[in-house]
């Protein structure tokens, strides 16, 4: 595993397919300084901090010198900032200043504020990288303070103010959201809010050779107090919490108000049925809106994925989970017909969607007619596509006479020879065996219960 | 007090805008934490001992009319 391959303090791998940690000799005295402190334990207790158990080193074999094996609690869906709603990145932006606060009162600093160090339990964010933390100099500067606002503020400034598509940028900016660019696209008004005109737009100007070239040439590091550390902290937190939510609720709420509530009842039985009768471990659910059917998931404690295309939908689901303190259910922005691919170097770095699967469940309820009538993908290749990603399906056929089909077949009227039942079944058959077909109440829809072929 | 540090560190600012190749972007970024952390701390010093200056200024305003009690 190549995510932690520029950490000089220790490496990340896999071994018997668990990930583990080891900590390099020569990062020993921040190691055992993180545990005596009592930072470690206080951060596990308060659900902040990844929990580890250290293991003999004897029990894997490195071609290394190891300080101390660490096998940490395993995350059961990596996700990443790039697919995260504003709230999540909010929350992460957040849980990152709290340990970086914990860090300074025992005297120790966070060296790393990458958005990648936090990974999702349900709707938790738990900080994930224990070697973060080193012994901080007497007056040191944070080390983290630019990484910080490249990864969480920036972003986040710009999407609190309705931009939908910084998400996908972050894609591109794997090391954050240059601050150059952020400052130029938030509108004039923010250089009246004083943390954004502080933190984002004089930090931007800050990066203009000039000021670099002069700090650069000062014999002597910038000084930072432990107070001023914690007041720059407790700054920073104040201008993320006032930083409005993009879209209010009332937005939402249409959502999933367009299915009958006889047929959104008969709908959660069948996914009820499908739970019970193939047990999966694994659940996700492909066009997951606000996440009606994936709860009934992840309300059995089974590790749940919801992803959506549509930001708003993403935030209601994840706002839900997080309201209802759901351990397993992770609420994900991700375009099906464009899903986060490999990236990093050697493009492995960060996982594509593919790799991170495939899934003993999927949910694909009214989700076809969008890919098949709305992207005018052939229901054979929707079919080999969803293959891949999951060993059975639970997939709602929509019929073209249905009134959501009969407005995307008027936008694509050459879509409707091959929209056909017979047509699906054939498809979806040479990938799966067809475990059960039921009408949903007061529709006239099917849905299919799928289990891949032997 | 943001904007205190706001207007120090646009000072900083009022520098020749000549290019240098080989620059660590990340040095102009240290130089405004400290003078964002050295202003900040003077707030957060009052933020974090509010309580406490409250009561004084209460003791303070309340002794005068102690003192006029028969």
């Amino acid at each position: 595993m190549l995510g932690s391959f520029r950490d000089p303090a220790g490496q990340v791998f896999l071994h018997r397919g668990a990930v583990h940690r080891l900590v390099r000799p020569g990062f020993a005295a921040d190691y055992d300084a993180l545990i005596a402190s009592g930072l470690y334990r206080d951060a596990v207790e308060r659900g902040l901090l990844i929990a580890h158990e250290e293991i003999d080193p004897a029990e894997v074999a490195t071609s290394e010198p190891v300080h101390r094996l660490l096998r940490p609690v395993q995350v059961p869906f990596v996700s990443y900032p790039y697919e995260w709603c504003f709230a999540a990145l909010r929350d992460a932006a957040l849980l990152t200043l709290e340990l970086a606060r914990l860090a300074a009162r025992a005297g120790l600093r966070l060296k790393d504020a990458s958005a990648y160090n936090v990974q999702f339990f349900g709707s938790q964010p738990v900080f994930i990288d224990t070697l973060s933390f080193e012994r901080a100099p007497d007056a040191g500067a944070w080390p983290a303070y630019y990484q910080f606002c490249r990864h969480f503020l920036a972003p986040l400034a710009l999407a609190s103010r309705g931009d939908t598509e910084v998400g996908r940028e972050l894609r591109v900016h794997l090391d954050g959201l240059p601050l150059r660019l952020a400052s130029e696209r938030l509108p004039r008004s923010t250089w009246l809010r004083p943390g954004l005109l502080a933190h984002l737009h004089l930090h931007a100007a800050s990066e203009r050779p000039a000021v670099a070239r002069r700090a650069q040439r000062s014999q002597r590091a910038p000084q930072v107090s432990a107070n001023g550390q914690l007041a720059l902290l407790d700054h920073l937190e104040g201008v993320i919490r006032r930083l409005p939510t993009p879209m209010g609720e009332t937005t939402w709420r249409d959502y999933e108000q367009s299915v009958s509530p006889a047929s959104a009842a008969h709908k959660a039985e069948l996914v009820n049925a499908a739970l019970d009768e193939l047990q999966p471990t694994t659940v996700w659910d492909l066009g997951a809106n606000a996440g009606r059917y994936s709860r009934l998931a992840s309300g059995r404690d089974i590790p749940t994925v919801a992803l959506d295309v549509d930001p708003r939908a993403v935030e209601l689901a994840y706002e839900r989970a997080r309201t209802g303190r759901d351990r397993h259910l992770i609420s994900l922005r991700m375009d099906l017909t464009n899903p986060s691919p490999a990236l990093g170097w050697r493009c492995e770095e960060r996982m594509s969607l593919l790799q991170r699967g495939p899934c003993d469940l999927a949910l694909c309820l009214a989700l076809i007619h969008h890919l098949a009538l709305g992207e005018g993908i052939p229901l054979g290749e929707l079919a080999r596509g969803l293959r891949s990603l999951a060993q059975a399906l639970l997939i709602e056929w929509v019929p073209p006479s249905d009134p959501q089909a009969l407005g995307l077949l008027a936008r694509r009227p050459g879509a409707a020879g091959a929209y056909t039942q017979q047509e699906f079944e054939a498809a979806f058959g040479r990938e799966y065996a067809i475990a059960s077909r039921v009408r949903v109440r007061d529709t006239e829809r099917t849905i299919y219960l799928l289990r891949a072929k032997p | 007090m943001a904007w205190l540090c706001c207007f120090a560190f646009a000072v900083c600012l009022l520098a020749p805008r000549d290019a240098w190749a080989y620059i660590d972007v990340g040095a102009g970024s240290m130089l405004l934490q400290a003078v964002l952390a050295s202003l900040l701390a003077v707030g957060y010093a009052v933020k974090l001992r509010w309580r406490q200056i409250r009561a004084l200024f209460a003791r303070i305003l309340r002794r005068p009319t102690d003192r006029k009690a028969p």
